[in-house]
């Protein structure tokens, strides 16, 4: 060997040599002092000589165990002249990766490069494709990119070339994969930039992959000729022998010059040597025009190929193939009816494949046949008879329309993915199967459904329509979720028949399910579990936990449940089932933070689902977790956060299922209570009353489901103040509650808790107490006693003892619920706050003084973290009354404002909560001896509640008592005239309703005192 | 290698260059050879984006070999006039397929080691550098006893170090040359050999040891040293070994 050159010095002293070369190089230094001095001197010219002082990064080395974003390098596959390649792990999904870190650094300051980096990541993980190396993450490491993929052992077709010199039959099936890569590519609008022998990789198994789009960018049909990017050549890249002519002089690369590097490659390996020889590109191009190939021919590429090729190389782009989808079929077609004359024995095989891939390819209209066990008129007409005979006209009337759209939605879905392999030949043979399985999935289950049903009992068919909302989507099958996952191991050949029968078994429960028949379902999903881990084959193990744990949610087996859905998504994880593992994260999210009331782990679950959901790409999971995520927002409180979620997922869900469908109506339901807790009563009423008729449209009348959207309503109808409309509506809700889950249901106790807070709003502390306490009992029977609900309703008691008198039961419940609150929320929370002003103030009540420190920290806390007005002036007015309680005037100064400042800002001077801060605000002004000014408010606000006719009567005894001790100091005699019997008339009200002891104690003082005064 | 966000478009013919381009099959650093082509145009705007970003550097590069500002403006200078000017600058040479910074880099270094090697010929020292060399071979022993030794079994012991040293393979060889003759440090010699430095370390030790090893079992085959003899220049060479395996080496180029 001679002397290195410099590019081999540099390679040499900066590591980047390859190893067989490096040896060689290494020869030559033991022998050359003279190279090795400057090896020497250049490796200790130090790194800075790659990079501007400035921004030069510390890098540590990069060796087994190296952490590269979330994956660990196990070994160093190469380098290239782009950037090396590691062999790395992905601990999160357990797979094997390749790691490409790219030389190239990119400015860490430049916030666009990372954002290109981010959107070029995204166009390249959607291209998924058996012959395009999977590309699944982009990140930074360091201040240099790298890119996470799919990690195909085998070499280079290269290599594969040069080391096996393969057969015409063998190189012409390797292109033809390769070419569907670029193919899919292409359709995806994805160029590669470079496409040539050593980029595309053949892995042990013999598949093709197309990788290295490195240099891709997006493709823009039509603007093959413009000049690209104001002519810099200084931008193209690629290799120059396997570049298009066009390239190579400063066009934009296209479609098209990918197929002439497709064709320059396949030509090479055809004929050992290039079409085109030439050194310069004009040389290449005259060439070209020429049609001036080298003239030496094979006996073994028959004439009709190199016709193909010669069109692929065509030095104006146009006049090329259409497509590489259009080359693919040239090349498949006409060569290989060559080939048949020449009887080469490959050349039968493929014949034979042809001939069993052309029959079926014609048709695509076998959808209708293979639902048909699913769904046909005679198993319509079957299924209708069985619901009328049940008496289920109603559910029959929904479940045929959900059927029918479903079936409609299969059947283009599989048209279309058959058409798009076998007619259009845009879609691989894999990516069909992946989606057939997925509908073949899809159709079992509303097969298995029907099957329930026709045989099932009267209870189950009136059931039906909350399974509708749990029928498969057939646009997932058509979307990204089937591609994305990464393909499952195959059964062995001796257990497949078990398998898919066991999966028909799944299909069998899920169907159970959806009909609401958890405890049949539990049996089936137990058995099949077991079977499923006899038989030794993980995906079916991770599939079959997935649904015993639903089966054992369903029943309301909470703690096994929480055991099967974490077992599913370890089974998921070892089996490396996609599918499995995000759809246990996605549950488990809702289950451990919704269901199960552990916000916070639920809010870790939901940070593990969103990457694997988002990887898989499947749109239905997606919503699912976004709805979990909203709804773990509102737990949380944060409510403009969940208010965002929700009206983002509006048309999202609306696409997926449809405008009527049910599923819209939860999400209006989400966004009531978001509104409701808001404290915005008007857009609550809106989207109370848009969930009830979506759902009355969805659902047949009298089901459960409407049991909870009757109730909204009812309450915000009563909070508008519009009474008698309000208890119709919590009639009907409670009348449809008990009807579904009889006296004892966990929608009972809901129904009832919103019912006695409005009973009490009206004063009818007794029947609210009653239907309170019920609801307590039945909410600690169902839901647990540290659930938020059973806290709530712990607090609703409380404030009832408390506005009866009964203080020591009063402490009891709001001491409980504080602290339950406290557990659950956290103490800077305004849930907890509210809680623990209402606590204070009891404790006051009984004269306990720890209670007024409760009540300031209430507010501080609310002040801090809360901007609802509603909460605001709870806290405040809390704050302000007890100060003022304790005569403490000028303390209170900044809590009364506060509260009547915020009462202000947020209700008209008719609603009754303002009317009661006015009242309070009267109260203080009074302590001050400056309420006259009050008077003109407070007769509107008496006059308001009057009218009301008995609605929040409490409110209407203090503004009564505020206007009569303004009245009192009046200097109009007739106007003092007037204070002595409103007083009275508010006293013998409070006495009524049961009121606070001290405000009692105050009305009474007053309205005895003046009475005295009066008589002397 | 640049940072790749920054584009530049010079005042050549795009012609030309994509000529120039075609011409460097394997070419990966478009843009680098897109500024090394314009350069070789004399294109200002090129000359200076060269200047900014690489001849700048030179000093650092050459740092090691000898920090002098005098130095490094010199090799500056014979840089700029070797690759940069006349009808065919050497620059035209540079193929794409590494980064132009890593081009520069080698040339410069290459431009300051010649620079090096005529000074020491100008000054005409040669026979006491080769002096030194020889008087390093095996140490310079203290002990009288020791000297005699080493003075009788001077060209024994030079074959056996010389068969121990033999007995290495070719990156064992060449690792402990750039270690103690070319001082490289051990993070350098790392790199090179795709190795962390813990490795090299080892590597180093490890070498030693054989080359320890070997010359003990070559010195006691070799007829006329007596097995006490033996013993005796073992612990010479052991507390001399990187001084000795220097001095042979340096020697023998």
């Amino acid at each position: 060997m001679s002397c290195l050159t410099d590019e081999q010095v540099t390679d040499l002293a900066d590591g980047r040599m390859e190893p067989a070369r490096a040896l060689e190089a290494q020869n030559h230094l033991d022998g050359c002092p003279a190279c090795r001095r400057l090896v020497a001197a250049v490796a200790d010219s130090g790194s800075q000589a790659t990079q501007p002082a400035d921004t030069q990064p510390l890098e540590m080395p990069i060796g087994r165990g190296t952490a590269i974003g979330r994956y660990l390098i196990t070994s160093v596959l190469g380098a290239g002249g782009m950037g090396a390649v590691y062999a790395g792990y992905d601990p999160e999904l357990e797979r094997r990766v390749a790691i490409k870190l790219l030389h190239d650094r990119i400015n860490s300051e430049d916030a666009d490069c990372e954002d290109r980096l981010r959107r070029e990541a995204r166009t390249m993980a959607r291209l998924v494709h058996p012959n395009v190396v999977r590309i699944y993450d982009v990140g930074i490491h360091g201040q240099r990119t790298f890119i996470a993929m799919e990690l195909v052992e085998g070499r280079t077709l290269r290599r594969w070339l040069q080391g096996e010199a393969p057969g015409i039959n063998d190189i012409m099936a390797a292109f033809a994969a390769a070419g569907r890569g670029l193919a899919a590519a292409h359709e995806a609008g994805i160029l590669h930039g470079d496409f040539k022998p050593d980029n595309v990789f053949l892995s042990h198994e013999g598949r093709a992959c197309v990788g290295d789009f490195g240099l891709s960018r997006p493709l823009e049909r039509g603007q093959s000729t413009d000049s690209f990017d104001g002519g810099t050549p200084g931008t193209i890249r690629g290799s120059p022998a396997y570049l298009a002519p066009e390239v190579m002089a400063g066009l934009r690369p296209s479609a098209a010059s990918d197929q002439f590097s497709f064709c320059v490659s396949l030509w090479e390996a055809l004929y050992g040597r290039r079409p085109f020889e030439g050194r310069s590109p004009f040389q290449l191009l005259a060439q070209a025009r020429a049609r001036e190939v080298h003239p030496e021919a094979s006996k073994n590429v028959p004439r009709a190929l190199r016709q193909v090729l010669l069109r692929g190389l065509d030095p104006d782009p146009a006049a090329r193939h259409e497509s590489m989808a259009a080359l693919l079929e040239a090349i498949e077609q006409r060569p290989r009816r060559k080939l048949l004359l020449g009887a080469i024995a490959g050349a039968v095989v493929v014949a034979c494949v042809l001939v069993l891939a052309r029959p079926g390819s014609a048709r695509c209209s076998g959808a209708a046949a293979e639902l048909a066990p699913s769904w046909s008129s005679a198993r319509r007409t079957a299924l209708g008879k069985a619901f009328h005979a049940a008496g289920q006209d109603a559910a029959w009337t929904v479940a045929d329309r959900a059927l029918s759209t479903f079936a409609a939605n299969w059947t283009a879905v599989h048209t279309n993915s058959c058409r798009a392999t076998r007619i259009e030949g845009h879609q691989s043979e894999e990516v069909l199967e992946r989606r057939s399985r997925c509908l073949t999935n899809q159709r079992e289950v509303v097969a298995a459904l029907g099957d329930l049903w026709l045989k099932a009992p009267k209870e189950l068919l009136a059931k039906a329509p909350a399974a509708l909302t749990s029928l498969p989507l057939p646009a997932t099958c058509g979307g990204d979720g089937p591609l994305n996952a990464e393909k499952l191991a195959e059964p062995t050949p001796e257990a497949a028949p078990r398998v898919a029968e066991l999966r028909r078994d799944l299909a069998t429960v899920s169907a159970q399910l959806a009909a609401g028949d958890p405890a049949s379902a539990l049996t089936l999903a137990r058995r099949v579990s077991a079977d499923a881990k006899k038989l030794g084959y993980p995906p079916l193990e991770a599939e079959a936990l997935l649904p015993l744990g639903r089966a054992l949610h369903q029943h309301g087996d909470l703690e096994l449940a929480e055991h099967a859905y974490e077992d599913a998504m370890l089974a998921a994880v070892a089996a490396r089932h996609e599918q499995v593992l995000a759809e246990s994260l996605v549950r488990l999210t809702r289950f451990i933070g919704l269901d199960r009331a552990r916000l916070e782990e639920g809010e870790t679950l939901l940070a593990r689902a969103t990457p694997v959901v988002a990887r898989l790409g499947d749109g239905k999971l997606a919503s699912d977790l976004e709805m979990g995520h909203g709804l773990l927002r509102l737990e949380r409180g944060d409510l403009e956060g969940a208010r965002k979620i929700f009206t983002d997922q509006l048309p999202i869900v609306e696409a997926l299922v449809g405008p009527d469908a049910q599923q819209v109506g939860e999400l209006h339901h989400n966004l009531f209570m978001v509104a409701y807790k808001l404290g915005r009563n008007g857009d609550a009423r809106t989207e109370a009353q848009l969930t009830l008729s979506i759902l009355e449209r969805a659902l047949p009348p009298e089901n459960p489901r409407l049991t909870i959207a009757v109730m909204d309503l009812a309450t915000v109808e009563a909070g508008l103040g519009n009474l008698s409309a309000s208890h119709q509506l919590f009639d009907r809700s409670l009348r449809i509650a008990e009807k579904n889950q009889g006296p004892e249901g966990p929608i009972v106790a809901m129904v009832l808790a919103n019912q006695s807070e409005i009973l009490a709003d009206e004063g009818d502390l007794t029947a609210a107490h009653a239907g309170n306490e019920r609801a307590l009992r039945i909410s600690t029977a169902t839901r647990g006693p540290t659930h938020p609900l059973t806290a709530h309703l712990e607090m609703a008691l409380g404030l009832l003892d408390w506005q009866a008198g009964a203080v020591p039961a009063a402490l009891d419940h709001l001491g409980r619920a504080a602290k339950l609150r406290e557990d659950h929320f956290g103490r800077k929370n305004f849930e907890t706050a509210e809680a623990l002003s209402n606590y204070g103030m009891a404790k006051l009540d009984a004269s306990d003084q720890s209670g007024l420190g409760m009540v300031l920290e209430a507010d501080e806390i609310v002040e801090q973290i809360s901007s609802n007005a509603l909460r605001r002036a709870l806290t405040a007015g809390h704050a302000c009354e007890a100060l003022l309680d304790a005569h403490r005037t000028d303390d209170a100064a900044p809590y009364c404002e506060r509260m009547f400042r915020a009462a202000h800002d947020e209700w008209p001077t008719d609603d009754p909560r303002f009317i009661e801060t006015l009242a309070l605000m009267t109260r203080f002004d009074l302590a001050r001896g400056e309420a006259a000014e009050r008077k003109p408010e407070l007769e509107a606000a008496v006059e308001t509640m009057e009218k009301r006719k008995g609605a929040w009567p409490r409110t209407l005894v203090e503004a009564r008592f505020a206007l009569a001790q303004v009245l009192a100091k009046d200097p109009d005699p007739a106007a003092r005239q007037r204070a002595l019997p409103l007083a009275w008339a508010a006293l013998d009200q409070a006495g009524d309703l049961g009121s606070r002891q001290s405000r009692l104690a105050a009305m009474k003082a007053f309205t005895e005192g003046k009475t005295r005064t009066a008589r002397r | 290698m640049q940072n790749t966000v920054e584009k530049h478009c010079f005042n050549v013919s795009q012609e030309l260059f994509a000529r120039h381009l075609a011409a460097r099959e394997g070419a990966q650093h478009v843009d680098d050879l897109y500024l090394a082509f314009a350069c070789a145009q004399h294109d200002r705007d090129a000359l200076q984006v060269f200047e900014s970003r690489h001849l700048d550097r030179v000093g650092s590069w050459i740092a090691k070999l000898r920090e002098q500002p005098s130095f490094t403006d010199e090799v500056r200078q014979r840089l700029r006039e070797r690759i940069l000017l006349g009808p065919s600058p050497k620059i035209l040479d540079y193929s794409g397929r590494g980064p132009l910074g890593a081009w520069a880099r080698v040339t410069a270094v290459r431009e300051a080691l010649d620079l090096l090697e005529q000074e020491k010929a100008r000054r005409k020292e040669p026979l006491e550098e080769t002096a030194r060399d020889e008087s390093d071979f095996l140490g310079a022993a203290i002990d009288p006893e020791l000297m005699i030794l080493r003075q009788r079994h001077l060209p024994q012991f030079r074959e056996a170090f010389r068969c121990a040293l033999e007995s290495l393979d070719v990156n064992e060889r060449n690792l402990l040359k750039f270690h103690l003759v070319d001082g490289l440090n051990i993070a350098s010699i790392g790199k090179i050999f795709g190795k962390s430095r813990a490795t090299v370390g080892r590597m180093v030790i490890a070498c030693r040891e054989k080359v320890f090893e070997e010359t003990r079992a070559r010195l006691a085959e070799l007829s006329g040293v007596a097995e006490d003899d033996v013993r005796s220049l073992m612990r010479v060479l052991q507390s001399q070994l990187d001084v000795s395996i220097r001095g042979f080496l340096k020697a023998a180029q």
